[in-house]
Parts: structure tokens; C-alpha cells; sequence
């Protein structure tokens, strides 16, 4: 922003408070009553109180306002710092601006203005530690740093296609609870690796570190750029949830079938390193979205019935896809708040790609795939009627679209429709998963 | 400790929810942040907590210990009738412990502002907003405009540590 700018807002205020030091070393300060001048300069009453000259000196006139809620806290907060010097001009001061800083709170929100100052803390601690000796580390509560480091919350994703896959293997007559817990935690562990993996690359390629409006469902866990985790203790976390989760897999590929599994396994640790390592970066290709849904659908769902049937099963790929659609839709959603970032880091995501309307197309289109799969596996007779149970979700589908399509692109506005968003999926898989759990105990 | 102060001095240091916190930086030009003044009766201190994504004028008390504090901004004073007070003080930062140092203060904070528990509660959704130094000002001089007529002469109180 121009001083020009700035000097136009500056009528907003009501008070304008005038800085210099004193002759005994102090600043001093005092409330001033201010016009601005058509040249750009400010005339400030002269203050009773001040009894020194002023003239060519540096001072500071800071432009401060504040609203205090009737129930507590306070909100449209706002302030133009100006530095420059002043000349006396009668009983007045006439100040020429030179420098300004300041903040306002509706053209930038809180959270972001605090995210735009993490280098300064991250400096700030260091020169500490070097120049100090002080032993300062940014630091989070082990519970809190893990849940925050591997976004744990967000393995609903991975559990919701366990279940259905499960569910689905009962309904065909299939079900061993130790080859589904050792699924669910062979699952649970790959989608640690992939977590840590993306925060790992992204930060490497930049795409993290720029983007100043994250919010707990967009921008990665923030745990490298805020220094609470190296990049390599990352990375290491990633190797070592992938190593065990492929650990579990071979135990399962060694005692339900090791090409089909050794397949599965190979597949999804392509997936959770190139989702975003290079060379091949699949959502620097615009093939991010299309790989969540793979990996959250077919993959997931086949794998889990796989594991307790020992067959491949095209009826399960078609009751996977709801489930996957809905996992790359939320990724998809996700990404709307992270456009501006993600294209300054080359990321060529499905909304970085599209413009406004047809992201909002694609969200309606998906959502009409992942609905009309079912009425289309009961006509053809490859998914029990009962299934049909997963359209009572779609009055809810309906309201997060639309959700969608007012808060599209303010990322702190849109916090609730991604939230929205992921219970859509968690709402839909679990009524599919339900449906399957009611053919299998009342079959017709 | 501060002399004894006229209530309506006091007043002020305790209801402001802003402040014109002014240090001097190193080229000896003075730099205004917008502050939270806490107000310790027991010791006669104004505490100013900063986060260390805001340092820099951590840096500046650091070289510099003159500080002061003008409380005149009509919106956030909450005093009636309006008026102004200037303070002028050593300040020094404690960062001892930045992680939870300033919760010794917390007391003094949720008496201005109570709503500040439901903040603290999520701290940890950002992380590096609630490490936090404190600045600990003591006052020297005291400058106090009854109605905020700063086109009149103040009324000085010199303090001084006893």
C-alpha cells in the first residue's frame, strides 16, 4: 500500500497520538487533533504540553482504533503507524510522512496477520539462542504436537473405506476381526506416512512457507514452518509409518496372497511419496484429486476386501466410489482457500486449474457421480437395494455445496464448510458401510 | 512503588484495553505499537506481554529501557469522564521462560479481559502467538489530563521508587 493510500484512510480515525523523545530521553506522547493536507502532509495541533521545538526532528504519529464488544473482547481493530519529520508552523506542527506500517483486521484477518510474522519469532528465538545463550525452542505438548505433526483427525479418511471394505467382505460372507484390526492399522500407518510425506515435500518445494492463511484443514500441519519439527524428523516419521505400515502388508501378502498384495503395497507407496516428491509430483500435474480418490476408493476398499476374501471383486470398485469421490472432494474443497498459494508454488491443483464456476461444477458433478453410483449398482443389480440408505445423505450434500459456494475462497469463512464437508463423507461412508452391515444380518 | 496515585489515574491503568505503548529504536526515533497495559496495583508495575511473532520492540526496550505509555484512545479507555494519562518508565523484558513466563499475569489479564480463558484454551492452535515476553515498566513520571485537555497544562506526579 502506497502512503497516498494510507494518508487517504488516515480520515477514518478519530484520534491521531504524536510520538517524539523528550529532553530527558523519554518518548513522550500526546493525543493531537489532525488534518490532512492536499500535498500529503499532516497538520497536528500543537500541544499545550509541549515545550520544546520540534522542528526537523523524526517523530512517530500513530492512528489507533479499537471497538470494544458490549459482552467483552473488542473487534475492528486497526492502526497506521507514520514515521517523518515535522516543521513548525504557529500553534500548529506540519508533519510529512516518509514511512508507515500498520494493520487492519477486515482486509487482514488475525490469524493471517500472525501467520505473516512466523519468520520474525523463528529469528527472533534464534538470535536468542546465539546471542544470548538462551536455551529457546518454539514448542507444543508432546499429545498435542502429534496430533497437530501427523493432522491424526483427518485418518477418518482412511477408516471410513476400512469399514466399508470390511463390511462389504461380511456381506459376501467374509470376516476375520484380526485381519481387520491389522488392516486398519496398516491403513492408519500408510496415511501417517502420506501426511508426513506431503508436509516433508512441500515444505522442500516452498508451497508451505508461502501460504500465510492456513487454517486447520488447509496449508499442511504448520509443525516445520513454526520450528516445532525439523524437516528430516518429518521425513523420518514418514519412512517409519510407511516401513511399518509395509511391514503389516507383507505379514498380510505372506498369509492372504502375496502378488495381489505386494501389488496393493506397491501402489500405495508410489501414491504416498509422488503424491508430492519429485520427480513425478502427481498434484503439481493436476492428477492430485484423481489419485485421493483412487487411493481412498478401489485401492482401500478392494484392499481391506482382498485381505479377508482372497478374491479381487468388481462390485467392491463400485462401492468404493462414493466413498472416494467424497475423500478427493474433500481435498478438492480444501484446496479453495490455498489457490493463491499453490499456484505461486506451482501446484497445479484441480481449483488452481479451473476458474470459480467450473470448480463449483466439478464439486456438483462429483457429488452427482458419488450419489448416482448407487441408484445405478441397484439397477444393475450389483449393489443390495438397501444401499439405497446412503441417499438419505444427500439433502446434507446439497447444504455443503451451497456452503461451498458462499464462503468460496475466504479461507477463514470457509472453515465450517470443510468441516461440513468432511462429514459429508464420514455421513455417506458410514450409512454405505450400514447398509452392507444390514444385507449381511438380514439378508433378503 | 509508585507514589500514590489519584483513583482516577488508577482507574484508567486498570480499564484500558489499549494503550500507546512508544520505545525508542536504534537510531533513536521513536516506534508506537498498540498495547494491552496490565496494571499491578501490588507493585505499582504496567505490564505489557508481546508475542514473539511482534519482537521488534523487544529488541528496542532491550537497547533502550525508556519507555512510555499514552492511554487516550476514546474507543478503548472505557472510562467516564474521558481523560488522558501519560507514563513514563524503565522497562525490561523478561523472557525467561516465553512459553509460559507470562501466565503469571494471566490473573491481571482476565480482569480486563475475561473472555482472554477461552483464547488461552486454544493456544495451541498457535503455537508461536502465545510465546511471549514480558515487559516490565517502572513508572518514573506520570502526566494527567483531567477531561483529556491536553491544551492545558498536566498534572505531573514525580515518581519515585521508594
Amino acid at each position: 500500500m502506497t502512503l497516498e493510500d494510507i494518508l487517504s484512510k488516515v480520515g477514518e480515525f478519530e484520534d491521531a497520538v504524536l510520538s517524539f523523545v523528550d529532553e530527558d530521553g523519554y518518548p513522550f506522547s500526546l493525543p493531537a487533533e489532525f488534518s490532512v493536507t492536499a500535498s500529503g502532509k499532516i497538520h497536528l495541533t500543537r500541544p499545550e504540553a509541549l515545550k520544546q521545538s520540534l522542528a526537523g526532528r523524526r517523530v512517530n504519529v500513530i492512528f489507533n482504533s479499537i471497538t470494544p464488544l458490549p459482552g467483552g473482547g473488542y473487534t475492528d481493530r486497526r492502526y497506521i503507524v507514520l514515521w517523518g519529520e515535522v516543521a513548525e508552523e504557529g500553534d500548529s506542527l506540519l508533519f510529512s510522512p516518509d514511512r508507515h506500517y500498520g494493520w487492519n483486521e477486515c482486509e487482514v484477518p488475525f490469524p493471517q496477520y500472525c501467520e505473516s510474522s512466523v519468520p520474525q519469532a523463528r529469528r527472533y528465538m534464534k538470535r536468542l539462542r546465539e546471542e544470548e545463550n538462551k536455551q529457546v525452542e518454539p514448542h507444543l505438548p508432546a499429545p498435542w504436537l502429534i496430533l497437530r505433526a501427523t493432522r491424526l483427525p483427518f485418518l477418518v479418511a482412511t477408516w471410513i473405506p476400512v469399514l466399508l471394505g470390511t463390511a462389504f467382505a461380511a456381506f459376501n460372507g467374509f470376516f476375520d476381526l484380526s485381519l481387520f484390526i491389522l488392516t486398519v492399522l496398516g491403513a492408519s500407518l500408510a496415511h501417517l506416512g502420506v501426511n508426513t510425506a506431503n508436509d516433508f515435500f512441500d515444505h522442500r518445494h516452498g508451497a508451505d512457507m508461502i501460504n500465510v492463511t492456513p487454517t486447520p484443514y488447509s496449508g499442511g500441519s504448520r509443525v516445520i514452518q513454526y520450528g516445532l519439527v525439523s524437516p528430516n524428523q518429518m521425513l523420518g516419521t514418514s519412512v517409519t509409518s510407511v516401513a511399518l505400515a509395509a511391514m503389516i502388508g507383507l505379514y498380510l501378502a505372506f498369509t492372504r496372497g502375496f502378488a495381489e498384495i505386494l501389488l496393493l503395497i506397491a501402489v500405495g507407496t508410489f501414491l504416498i511419496f509422488f503424491y508430492t516428491a519429485s520427480p513425478i509430483r502427481l498434484v503439481y500435474h493436476g492428477l492430485g484429486e484423481l489419485a485421493v480418490a483412487f487411493a481412498f476408493g478401489p485401492l482401500i476398499v478392494m484392499g481391506t476386501y482382498f485381505v479377508q476374501a482372497q478374491a479381487f471383486s468388481l462390485q467392491a470398485v463400485l462401492a468404493s466410489l462414493p466413498v472416494g469421490i467424497l475423500v478427493a472432494m474433500i481435498l478438492y474443497v480444501n484446496e479453495i482457500p490455498d489457490i493463491r498459494w499453490d499456484r505461486e508454488a506451482g501446484k497445479k491443483t484441480l481449483p488452481v486449474l479451473l476458474d470459480k464456476e467450473n470448480i463449483l461444477k466439478g464439486h456438483t458433478w462429483s457429488l452427482a457421480v458419488t450419489y448416482g453410483v448407487v441408484l445405478l449398482g441397484v439397477a444393475s443389480g450389483m449393489m443390495p437395494p438397501i444401499t439405497m440408505l446412503m441417499l438419505a445423505a444427500v439433502p446434507y450434500a446439497v447444504k455443503v455445496h451451497r456452503s461451498v459456494e458462499e464462503t468460496f475462497g475466504d479461507p477463514y469463512a470457509m472453515m465450517p464448510t470443510m468441516a461440513s464437508n468432511i462429514r459429508l463423507m464420514i455421513l455417506t461412508g458410514i450409512l454405505l458401510t450400514t447398509a452392507y452391515v444390514l444385507a449381511t444380518l438380514f439378508p433378503l | 512503588m509508585l507514589r500514590e496515585l489519584p483513583s482516577e489515574i488508577e482507574e484508567v491503568f486498570e480499564k484500558a484495553l489499549v494503550a500507546e505503548f512508544t520505545v525508542i529504536d536504534e537510531d533513536g526515533v521513536p516506534v508506537t505499537h498498540p498495547s494491552l497495559p496490565l496494571y499491578d496495583k501490588e507493585d505499582g508495575k504496567i505490564y505489557v506481554t508481546s508475542s514473539l511473532l511482534f519482537s521488534k520492540k523487544l529488541e528496542h526496550v532491550k537497547r533502550n529501557p525508556k519507555v512510555s505509555l499514552c492511554f487516550s484512545n476514546r474507543g478503548g479507555l472505557q472510562v467516564d469522564p474521558y481523560r488522558v494519562v501519560l507514563v513514563k518508565g524503565d522497562a525490561r523484558v523478561d523472557e525467561e521462560d516465553v512459553h509460559h513466563g507470562w501466565e503469571r499475569l494471566l490473573p491481571l489479564w482476565r480482569r480486563k479481559e475475561p473472555y482472554i480463558n477461552a483464547l488461552v484454551a486454544q493456544r495451541y492452535a498457535l503455537p508461536l502467538f502465545w510465546d511471549r515476553a514480558v515487559i516490565e515498566m517502572e513508572p518514573t513520571k506520570v502526566y494527567f489530563w483531567p477531561g483529556g485537555r491536553v491544551d492545558e497544562r498536566p498534572e505531573v506526579y514525580g515518581v519515585k521508587s521508594t
